[in-house]
């Protein structure tokens, strides 16, 4: 935590958004010029369970150093607030980029979840488990590939073979071993990212539904229909080919 | 046991190539144990085959490194018919997609 005030380093600007229980604005380092976003926490309006939220956060943007991770660019406290300075990229959501566009084609695709397997590989190899991998939480560059995973405020930093119980995360991009409350691990994750995959190549969520319980259901019961018409030289050479054929989710 | 399938279009699933499916199959399977991991998912043919040449250390011979900003390299190249650096990584990706399916 920063001494000085924030106010003697940075500039800050106009509102971007709302979080859980913060306001994040636009800032300016005063030396550099520098654009940040900073998220601005009310001391007096947290409840003691989004307290433990914000500590994850903050313990988890210390902790991480990933080209693909957003970076904690300074933390300051004032009697009433606490400020999380952390960089800021240009292209907003990943969200906003799927919404009023067709599909993704596959190459665009592959550009966009390898960077998004990278930093959940580099999570999970600290045992820390995202838990709210959605696109809203993908903040994007100029490139496709220049993305880095923001909102750490539902992670958690798990034992290797501790399982988690709690269930989080926006319904449509949860597994169904976290809706049926079985306990979870770090693989809660790369099903957010299958869901995510889905949506940017078919141009809709697998499980959605009108209300929570649809999509719900839809998670728990789905089945997905593999397409027969496998390359037949890929079930040889490649072992996870061959499992995949077998691989149904009921 | 009550079974509802994807809604998805058919003619959509069925575009997608094996890879991309095979993918997707990996990552949405309902057993956790049986879930793909993160790195194993990073040597997926999906990722390894469509990420195009560009995005390699090594530049294919014919291209050459061009530095547009402090953080990213582009690769443009000296023969290609591609107007804009997308396009070009539109036509690579193909490229080596393709070779990559060759016998």
């Amino acid at each position: 935590m920063q001494v000085v005030p924030i106010e003697d380093d940075y500039v800050i600007g106009k509102e971007l958004g709302r979080g859980r229980f913060s306001i994040v604005c636009e800032c300016v380092h005063k030396m550099t010029g520098v654009h940040c976003a900073v998220k601005i926490i009310d001391k007096a309006t947290i409840e003691p369970e989004e307290k433990s939220l914000l500590r994850t956060e903050i313990a988890v943007l210390k902790l991480v150093n990933h080209p693909n991770i957003i970076r904690m660019e300074g933390l300051y406290e004032s009697k009433g607030y606490i400020y999380i300075v952390m960089e800021m990229l240009k292209g907003g959501e990943l969200f906003e980029r799927i919404v009023g566009r067709p599909r993704f084609s596959e190459l665009e695709a592959a550009q966009l979840i390898k960077p998004l397997l990278e930093s959940v590989a580099y999570l999970h190899d600290l045992g820390i488990v995202h838990r709210d991998l959605k696109p809203e939480n993908i903040l994007c560059g100029e490139e496709l590939d220049d993305l880095k995973i923001a909102d750490f405020g539902l992670s958690k930093m798990i034992l290797p073979k501790e399982k988690m119980d709690a269930a989080c995360g926006t319904l449509s991009y949860v597994a169904p071993e976290v809706l049926t409350m079985q306990g979870y691990g770090k693989e809660a994750d790369l099903w957010s990212v299958g869901v995510i995959m889905f949506l940017l190549l078919c141009g809709k969520l697998p499980f959605d539904g009108d209300d929570h319980n649809e999509i719900i259901r839809s998670t728990i019961q789905v089945c997905m229909r593999i397409h027969p018409s496998i390359h037949p030289r890929m079930t040889v050479t490649d072992p996870l080919f061959s499992t995949c054929l077998c691989c149904r989710l009921i | 046991m009550l079974q509802a399938d994807l809604k998805v279009n058919p003619s959509v699933w069925s575009k997608l190539s094996d890879e991309a499916k095979t993918m997707i199959t990996a990552l949405l399977n309902k057993n956790p144990r049986e879930r793909i991991s993160a790195r194993d998912a990073l040597h997926h043919p999906f990722i390894v085959n469509f990420i195009p040449q560009m995005r390699r250390n090594i530049p294919p011979p014919g291209f050459v490194l061009r530095s547009s900003s402090k953080d990213s390299v582009t690769i443009s190249s000296s023969t290609s018919v591609g107007v804009g650096s997308s396009q070009n990584a539109e036509v690579m990706g193909i490229a080596v997609s393709a070779a990559a399916l060759e016998p």
